[in-house]
């Protein structure tokens, strides 16, 4: 197994047997998919003593004592070094990166490298103890064969810090459930959590932000640019940010409702007034509700149409021309039910003791979705219209915030 | 407003001083009376720099002291960061244990029995992570070491004397006065105190913009740190060192305060000296797993279970045990034990402050904001300072120690001088 840490410092010899100089890094360049291929070397030139770089193209052998070079240093080719390109040492290693696999932040120890086509890659990141003892030189005789290296291959990494900015977004890490990038996101210092962020596009970006604690929701939405917040906002359910916006100081809180289209900006206002452990602050606006003159084949095909606004859509709420509420209509019922069938023929008829007020505790919401094995709860207002709705998730994310 | 600054400095200022600092500092005063008390001016100088380089590197590269080495120096160096580091908190957290056991004797029960209790409960405690819920009550009780500045007061001590004393300088060629000078230098600033600061203003995400209030934060847990600790001194000259009475035990250290208190200083003194030791027993195993766990790359943090973070948890045990055993060997006496380990504090901060220095002076490359001129020097003028003062006395105690002999040489130079 080949590894970075070899060849650090290793003298550099020409084809006339002179000594150039000494390796100082490796220098990669992102492939569209798999593995970063070395393009060159950096080295320590031994008659100026200053930084240059060479193209991989010029190493005859890579060997643990001696790098050799295919010709003598006058006519090796040199390296065009792009700014995006990586240098191994100086943006790798020691540094924090993110395994995507076991959703943790741990750091480079060492980098492995690998053969393939007669081309040199990059091919994982050690992480172990192992690589530490390598890398200190003292993984001699065998002693610590007891001891594994830990690889993360580089397709599952994603490196934070200095070099975010040269690696896009893995696209592992847009596949990651919110949560366990959440976790990862607690366990880097706020800068680098911006960063990863940034990296992201906004619809991945919004998914991600919902699943932070609040505090650095906060933190994180202070480091970024207006347009980049509109991006984020836009893409967030509207209960998300009425419970952003309750997290920021009231001032701040103009300058991005001024931003949220209009619909979106009634709604927020208005539930912006609704204390955070009542059903009105725990309630959503995103919920489905039609009225009670149309068929079941009407119901469906309206959902189709509307699907991809909404979170969640387990249950659609039926209201007559004043908005007053009337029945439920599970999805179950939608699918076994004739499409010419009257909604209000299977609707399920809710009783006023089955919905709450906004003003409604925590404690009795969650008493009423018990009781009644409800999904969602619909919170009514002192007119009995239908303002919004409760979900289960919702509730359980209160009751347990520590998940 | 200035309450926000300096009540949370006040706090800060009385944890700083654990048993290790009461031990030493009353050591001090009875041993050499007013003499020491210039160190605490320099001390004061001293914190408030590198406390201050350790808040602004925290703030402004986000990251604790245990990563930026890693990070800017090489495997190597980074490893003997961490091997100094592990020493020197070993070497604390064996005082802190003995501090308990201490403590507890003066209520006669024997450190057989409260050594392994308290080394099961703490980590126990941190373990399950009832630590958070704990910790504002310790820090609470350590307020109890503002009753030495009224006791320092109510002993009437000259205080025109003591101000001399604390812009004279004295440097005894005495071998005892090397060792305690080492001890007073090494328990204010400590090398695990520079990782914590660090960590602390990380943890608390605090915003750069509020990097100038931190700041004098800092300063004026600095200042009471120092004060306290003067007060400390000031009080055990008047009570004990003109009477001629020496403090080598929890329970002479103790009756410097009994002019102030009476029957009721043992007991007074006994349950704050606890309550000092307690708290540095769970913060310096979790802060030293923790810079450890940092630099290295392994897993850490309370929120995750042991299985996750096997390095952390273990080498929190293996660090409390250690400390156990060293404090039950009947090689020194308890206190013995809280002095030498302040000694090895002095001893070991120099590679922390030498690390430390260098980042600062690289601080362009690291992400922070411009420094002037003056204040770079300034920075630079006081942390090496600090070294060099520090390898010298070691240097000077360690020959000392091992050629006896050459004191009378040097002594008859001095004289000359």
């Amino acid at each position: 197994m080949l590894f970075v840490s070899q060849f650090i410092d290793v003298p550099l010899v020409d084809s006339a047997d002179i000594v150039a100089g000494r390796l100082i890094d490796f220098i990669a360049r992102p492939g569209e998919n798999g593995y970063p291929h070395i393009l060159g070397i950096a080295y320590k030139d031994a008659a100026t003593k200053t930084e240059k770089s060479l193209s991989y193209d010029s190493v005859e052998n890579l060997g643990g004592d001696e790098i050799t070079l295919k010709t003598t240093l006058q006519k090796a080719k040199p390296l065009e070094v792009l700014s995006s390109d990586i240098w191994i040492k100086k943006h790798i290693l020691d540094q924090q990166i993110v395994d995507l696999d076991g959703t943790r932040v741990v750091r480079a120890n060492d980098v492995r490298l690998g053969i393939s086509e007669s081309q040199l890659h990059v091919l994982g990141i050690d992480i172990s103890a192992r690589g530490l003892i390598r890398r200190l030189g003292i993984d001699k005789f065998g002693l610590f064969s007891f001891m594994k290296p830990l690889f993360i291959e580089w397709g599952k990494v994603q490196v934070v810090g200095k070099s975010l900015k040269l690696t896009k977004a893995s696209s592992e890490l847009v596949r990651l459930h919110p949560a366990d990038l959440a976790n990862v996101l607690e366990d880097l210092n706020p800068k680098q959590s911006v960063q990863l962020i940034q990296s992201l596009d906004p619809v991945t970006a919004a998914k991600f932000f919902q699943e932070l604690q609040p505090e650095h929701k906060r933190d994180i939405f202070k480091s970024f640019d207006q347009t980049q917040l509109q991006g984020i906002l836009a893409h967030l359910p509207a209960d998300e940010v009425v419970d952003y916006l309750k997290l920021i100081a009231k001032d701040d809180r103009h300058q991005i409702l001024e931003s949220l289209g209009e619909n979106k900006k009634k709604v927020v206002e208005e539930f912006l007034h609704y204390a955070d452990d009542t059903a009105g602050g725990l309630m959503t606006p995103d919920f489905i509700k039609i009225g009670h003159t149309i068929t079941v084949g009407d119901a469906i095909a309206h959902i189709r149409k509307v699907s991809k606004s909404y979170r969640t859509i387990l249950f659609i709420y039926v209201v007559n021309e004043k908005n007053h509420l009337l029945g439920v209509v599970s999805l179950r019922t939608l699918l076994i039910s004739n499409a010419n069938d009257p909604i209000e023929k299977v609707m399920k008829r809710i009783k006023l003791h089955q919905t709450v007020q906004p003003e409604a505790s925590l404690k009795d919401v969650a008493t009423l979705m018990t009781r009644y094995n409800l999904m969602s709860l619909a919170v009514l207002d002192h007119s009995h219209k239908l303002l919004g709705a409760v979900m289960v998730d919702d509730l359980l994310g209160r009751l347990v915030p520590q998940a | 407003m200035v309450f926000t600054i300096v009540g949370p400095a006040i706090i800060a200022g009385t944890a700083n001083n654990d048993a290790g600092g009461i031990s030493t500092y009353s050591y001090a005063g009875s041993r050499f009376g007013f003499m020491m008390l210039w160190v605490l001016l320099v001390n004061f100088i001293t914190l408030a720099a590198t406390q201050e380089i350790g808040v602004k590197l925290g703030i402004f590269t986000g990251k604790g002291l245990a990563a930026l080495i890693r990070e800017n120096f090489s495997i190597r160096w980074t490893f003997f960061a961490v091997a100094t580091l592990f020493i020197a908190n070993g070497a604390v957290t064996t005082s802190e244990f003995a501090g308990l056991a201490a403590a507890l004797e003066l209520f006669h029960i024997s450190k057989w029995v409260t050594v392994p209790v308290a080394c099961a409960l703490v980590f126990f405690i941190i373990y399950k992570g009832s630590f958070a819920k704990i910790e504002r009550f310790f820090l609470f009780i350590s307020l109890f070491l503002l009753v030495y500045v009224v006791s320092a007061f109510w002993s009437h001590p000259d205080w025109s004397e003591a101000l001399r004393a604390t812009v004279t300088f004295s440097l005894p060629p005495d071998k005892e006065f090397f060792l305690v000078l080492l001890g007073v230098m090494g328990t204010t600033i400590t090398p695990w105190g520079q990782f914590f600061i660090q960590s602390y203003v990380v943890d608390k995400g605090i915003d750069p913009k509020h990097y100038t209030i931190e700041k004098f934060e800092v300063y004026f847990s600095a200042f009471f740190t120092c004060f306290i600790a003067a007060m400390i001194m000031i009080t055990t000259k008047q009570v004990l060192f003109d009477h001629g009475l020496l403090v080598n035990s929890a329970e002479s250290a103790a009756s410097a305060l009994v002019p102030f208190l009476g029957h009721m200083a043992k007991t007074f003194f006994g349950v704050g000296f606890f309550a000092a030791s307690l708290l540095g027993a769970f913060i310096l195993p979790l802060t030293t797993s923790y810079c450890i766990c940092e630099a290295l790359g392994f897993e850490h943090g309370l929120n995750r279970p042991f299985h996750q973070a096997k390095v952390f948890y273990t080498l929190m045990a293996v660090l409390i045990a250690l400390s156990g055993i060293m404090v039950l060997l009947p090689v020194f006496s308890l206190f013995q034990i809280m002095i030498f380990a302040q000694v090895i504090n002095g001893m070991l901060l120099p590679v922390i402050l030498i690390f430390l220095i260098i980042l600062l002076n690289r601080s362009q490359s690291l992400g922070l904001p411009t420094q002037g001129k003056t204040a770079s020097w300034i920075y630079n003028i006081i942390t090496w300072e600090t070294i060099i003062r520090l390898i010298l006395v070691s240097i000077l105690l360690v020959v000392f120690t091992l050629f006896p002999g050459w004191i009378d040489v040097i002594v008859k130079y001095w004289v000359h001088i």
